[in-house]
């Protein structure tokens, strides 16, 4: 049986559980949909994922165009959220700035968990050994040092183009999946049927892949939901420093930066900065809340 | 009976509360401080070091006329070349290091010229100091020198350090221990947190800033805290501070509109260093939109370096508006009909909205521009290579030659990196020239060959100034206690 | 148990090292250089040249690695560029404010988003649970120097109640108290969000469990249930929270820190970085590291003391 045999057989088990993970998914779809607030959160996720795809077709205005006369309205019939400091459209360049912004968080969260996961599976299956010793120092050292620091030094020194934000931005996000994903795969690695894969003489890739891998989405998958945020909050954070901003591209954070320094000018911009950046923050809180709750069949089983 | 005992009892807490009054401190804001000994740095950061060291003259009254201050009185020789001071007597240095005298002018201005501190160019004509006696010094310069009165001695060059202070303390000390002869002594510094300056029992002169205390500290938002109360005032440098303070209920500002502003077209750029590309840039702006929306009601158009009110002031400069049609023309002179791309550099920590004003104009003409937002550091490090657009103003004192000295070949800030001979020759023969009216016409000269050779696009003038809580602090007849060039001598400062 | 901390210690030491190492890249990495931006535009390149000597950064980058790591050994953490303090006693000095910054705000936030957990949890899915759900997200979006102005804007400018900037005079306690309440404030806000999410969150999920279900059964009253038995379930993952998040808070206060003009191990680190000046940076971030170690440590310990079932592993 050689390597080739064992992985397409992996796949095709990969491929059977993706299957049956589907259709429980029908079944986690209708839990969400069941719960109120969950539902609150995925509508508001898939409105930035739609912002950010079909901008061109929702914006009301062009996000660059600047209109002199009119800088620093508050909302009226024309500009409907008011106009920022070159008279351009608030709502617009809200609705573009999911185009700058959603491909970064995903593109941070998908990142970071892929490599997070990927060595948290390494270290909890080979846990003890010093793979498994190196790669929680290394977490360690990169979650001990002050975030906002690590990523300013590494902004400064790289630049903040979007693709090494994202890239800045997935290093420091990688520790916090490299061990939930390690302590999930520590519990796995000792249930009854790993332990018979084992003893039938199942190749560990196979184990990995087609056992322990899949059992241990969930919690990253609702840290992945809580991620999306939070990066948005630390790309607002690092605007407020001076970096992470490419203008003249609108990005949530950076709209929440600036309308701080013309606050005077018209409370407006910060005002519709925070509202954006709440209404991200409660969708994602709620939509992994929920994700949580329906990944979780105990809780609901009850009551 | 009983009254009396009252009476006593109202007389002695009345003389108890008259013993008790709280001190009065001014408290105002201050930038990031680096070092007391400012030779050595060269930066100054007046609103504090006014309180410290003094001049032997000092701007009078906002203008940049002086009255003497540490010289009581001073001749100039016949040939221009020497001035004889006289100085003040009992003037008493801080910290108990004795008498003011001509051996401390002589170290302080010497000190400059010797270790090649910063300020080493404003004394270049310097031949040597000369001590007459205890209360006399002579200036001697190599020729005559037209900026001895105007920029050398009323400002950072001219500051007066204590010689055995520095002496025996070295520099570094004395960076911790400044010594002066100010109305204010420091009595604590801690880094990037607060200032604290206490009056000085032994001073000399006549206090016009009538306090026991000035705190300055370093918030990020002065204009909440002033709002707030927690500070009296905040000098401020941009054009947006000022138009915020004098919108804030409860605050005002006043400025001068002193720093010249203006668009650097990189000279040595492969592509524009053609001067049609560069004349196409011009004409593609629409300096009165970056005007209205960088200035935000506050600073002017200009046309020209130096700022109206000065001497050397081009009143006859061109005035550019939009052409987009000459801008064509000049691109198809240049050889690129369809435009070019160039790389721009941005500050990313002042999100200048100028910018975005630049790069569309320019695209309309199909310029492009390349544009690298980088943080302030960075960017301070970067706009004087000379590789890229940038829009940037400087500060000015007031003398022509300084606003345009920047501008000489090989000048580390000649952020164009222009290079000129008929101005570098015009410049020196300007320092040299004491007659005023000749002078001016040197100046004016100079900046017809910048607007000629379109080393950059004028823009206009920025404010320095200062913000304070309306009924807090007065700044006296003419604003005196804001310098000519809109920086604060908080010693002139009076308190309500 | 002894020897399992023992180890620990070592390990964390080993992260001490490489964090450390990690900074002193970085910081090389860094382009610009203090020069240009301590001196004045009138110093020319020869005396840019002679400060950036006098600084050593002309050095080839390994030279100036070694001789660093070897002042380091000699208890030189270096001195501010051209004020020529020395680095280690201002950094240290800036400690205590944020200690106290981030304990007062920890453990404010800690009692605040407690109650509010095991209230939304006693009230568990009535309307009451789900505003708080919904405020509690809110709060979490709350980006610190947006709730640090809005209060200062509230509470200093218009009601006059606090201080906006300043931490009070030394020796006057009671104004450093009130210079505390608004940054400890701004602070808190997204902290008791997160607190209370994570309460909510564990006390939900025992109070479904078997144990619970029988001590259900006995008739034990909920509130008892609650507060004797998941609580304690709670502790662990809370005390990980909080002890963490005080040990990053410590180094992480920044913007609360430069808007209140706090002195703080935060804004001290992110302004020498600003201004290129080394020394500063390195100091200050290493001091932060340890800080957080000692902080993850005690996290352990509590923990350890608190789950006999970790002390068993």
């Amino acid at each position: 049986m050689g390597y080739g045999n064992t992985l397409q057989n992996a796949l095709k088990n990969l491929g059977l559980r993706a299957f049956h993970k589907i259709r429980k998914q029908k079944w986690v779809i209708a839990k969400i949909v069941r719960n109120p607030s969950a539902m609150v959160g995925a509508f508001i996720v898939a409105l930035m994922i739609i912002s950010a795809v079909f901008a061109p077709w929702i914006a009301p205005h062009d996000p660059l165009k600047t209109d002199i006369e009119h800088r620093f309205e508050g909302p009226s019939a024309h500009y409907l959220l008011g106009t920022d400091e070159l008279g351009r459209d608030t709502l617009a360049r809200i609705i573009y700035g999911a185009r700058t912004t959603v491909p970064i968080i995903f593109g941070v969260v998908v990142l970071g968990a892929a490599i997070g996961v990927l060595l948290g599976i390494l270290a909890g299956y080979y846990s003890g050994t010093f793979l498994d010793k190196l790669l929680l120092w290394i977490f360690d050292v990169i979650s001990t040092f002050p975030g906002i620091i690590l990523v300013l030094a590494l902004v400064a020194i790289f630049g903040s183009s979007d693709l090494v934000l994202t890239l800045i931005l997935a290093f420091w996000r990688i520790p916090s999946y490299g061990r939930i994903s390690r302590t999930e795969i520590l519990s796995i690695k000792n249930e009854t049927y790993v332990k018979a894969a084992e003893a039938l003489g199942a190749r560990r890739w196979r184990i990995i892949l087609s056992h322990m891998l899949p059992n241990s989405l969930p919690p990253i998958i609702v840290l992945g939901g809580m991620d999306l945020g939070v990066v948005v909050m630390s790309i607002a954070g690092l605007s407020y420093l001076g970096l992470g901003m490419q203008p003249p591209k609108p990005s949530w954070g950076g709209m929440l930066s600036i309308g701080y320094t013309y606050i005077r000018q018209s409370p407006w911009l910060i005002i519709w900065g925070c509202v954006t950046l709440v209404i991200i923050m409660i969708g994602c809180s709620l939509f992994s809340g929920g994700l949580r709750a329906s990944l979780k069949p105990e809780e609901s089983l009850s009551e | 009976m009983k009254r009396f005992s009252v009476l006593v009892i109202l007389l002695v807490a009345a003389s108890v509360l008259a013993f008790a009054a709280p001190e009065k401190v001014l408290r105002a804001t201050s930038t990031w401080q680096a070092s007391f000994d400012t030779a050595s740095v060269g930066s100054g950061n007046i609103p504090v070091h006014s309180l410290i060291y003094e001049w032997l003259v000092r701007y009078k009254g906002g203008t940049a006329e002086v009255e003497p201050w540490l010289a009581k009185s001073w001749e100039v020789s016949k040939d221009g070349t020497t001035v004889t001071f006289r100085l003040q007597q009992g003037v008493q240095f801080h910290k108990g290091y004795g008498e003011f005298t001509a051996d401390d002018v002589k170290f302080s201005i010497e000190r400059i010229v010797k270790e090649k501190l910063p300020e080493a160019e404003t004394w270049k004509n310097l031949d040597r100091v000369e001590v007459v006696d205890k209360y006399t010094v002579k200036l001697i310069m190599k020729s005559p020198t037209p900026t001895i009165f105007t920029i050398a001695l009323p400002f950072q060059a001219g500051q007066i350090f204590c010689k055995k202070a520095v002496e025996e303390m070295g520099a570094s000390a004395f960076n911790k221990t400044p010594v002066g002869t100010g109305p204010f002594e420091m009595t604590s510094f801690e880094v990037g947190q607060s200032i604290t300056l206490t009056k000085f029992a032994k001073y000399w002169g006549k206090r016009t800033l009538d306090a026991d205390k000035v705190v300055f500290s370093f918030p990020s938002d002065p204009l909440t805290a002033l709002q707030a109360g927690d500070l009296d005032f905040a000098p401020v440098y941009s054009a947006l501070n000022i138009a915020d303070g004098k919108k804030a209920a409860g605050l005002d500002a006043v400025f001068r509109l002193t720093r010249f502003w203006w668009v650097s077209l990189p000279c040595t750029d492969p592509i524009l260093k053609d001067v049609n590309a560069r004349k196409a840039i011009r004409a593609a702006l629409d300096i009165d939109a970056i005007v209205k929306v960088a200035g935000f009601g506050i600073a002017p158009r200009g046309y020209a370096m130096v700022p109206p009110g000065l001497p050397g002031y081009w009143k006859d400069a061109p005035k550019y508006s939009r052409d987009l049609a000459k801008a064509k023309e000049f691109l198809k002179a240049a050889g690129y009909p369809n435009g070019f791309t160039v790389p721009f550099l941005a500050n990313s920590n002042t999100n200048d909205p100028a910018v975005e004003i630049i790069r569309q104009n320019l695209a309309e003409v199909g310029i492009k521009l390349d544009v690298n937002s980088v943080e302030d550091s960075t960017y301070w490090s970067l706009a004087p290579t000379g590789k890229y657009i940038t829009i940037i103003s400087y500060q000015t004192l007031p003398d022509a030659g300084y606003t345009l000295c920047w501008f000489v070949s090989d000048q580390f800030w000649n952020t164009m990196k222009w290079s000129n001979k008929q101005f570098d020759d015009l410049y020196n023969k300007g320092q040299m020239t004491m007659d005023k009216n000749e002078r001016a016409q040197i100046h004016i000269k100079m900046q017809q060959l910048m607007d000629d050779d379109c080393a950059m696009a004028y823009v206009g003038y920025l404010p320095n100034g200062v913000i304070y809580r309306k009924g807090a602090v007065d700044f006296g007849p003419n604003n005196e206690a804001l310098l000519v060039n809109g920086v604060v001598d908080t010693s002139r400062i009076r308190m309500k | 148990m002894l020897k399992y901390f023992g180890k620990r210690l070592l390990v964390l030491l080993s992260v001490l090292v490489g964090v450390v190492l990690f900074v002193s890249t970085l910081t090389y990495l860094i382009p610009g250089d203090p020069a240009t931006i301590i001196l004045s535009q009138r110093a020319t390149p020869e005396v840019r040249q002679k400060l950036i000597h006098e600084l050593g950064l002309d050095l080839p980058p390994l030279v100036r690695f070694g001789q660093y790591w070897w002042k380091i050994f000699h208890g030189d953490f270096g001195y501010y560029m051209l004020s020529g303090r020395p680095v280690l006693p201002e950094v240290l000095s800036a400690v205590p404010y944020t200690f106290i910054l981030a304990t007062v705000g920890i453990f404010f936030s800690l009692f605040i988003g407690m109650v509010l957990g095991i209230l939304s949890i006693y009230y568990k899915d009535t309307l009451f649970d789900h505003i708080l759900d919904v405020l509690s997200a809110t709060a979490l979006s709350v980006v610190q120097y947006v709730a640090a102005l809005g209060l200062m804007l509230v509470f200093s400018v218009a009601l006059d109640w606090f201080p906006a900037i300043g931490m009070g005079d030394k020796g006057d306690i009671v104004g450093q108290i009130r210079h505390l309440v608004l940054p400890v404030l701004a602070l808190s806000i997204s902290w008791i969000g997160y607190i209370q999410r994570i309460v909510r969150q564990v006390l939900a999920e025992t109070l479904f469990s078997e144990y619970v279900k029988t001590a259900k059964s006995f008739g034990i009253p909920r509130r008892r249930i609650i507060i004797r038995h998941c609580l304690r379930n709670a502790v662990k993952p809370l005390v990980t929270v909080v002890v963490t998040g005080w040990g990053a808070l410590l180094g992480g206060s920044v913007f609360i820190e430069s808007i209140f003009a706090r002195k703080g191990l935060g804004r001290l680190i992110v302004t020498a970085l600003t201004q290129r000046d080394y020394y500063v940076a390195q100091a200050g971030i290493m001091v932060a590291v340890v800080l957080f170690i000692i902080a993850v440590m005690l996290a352990e310990i509590i923990n350890a003391v608190v789950d006999p079932r970790i002390r068993l592993e």
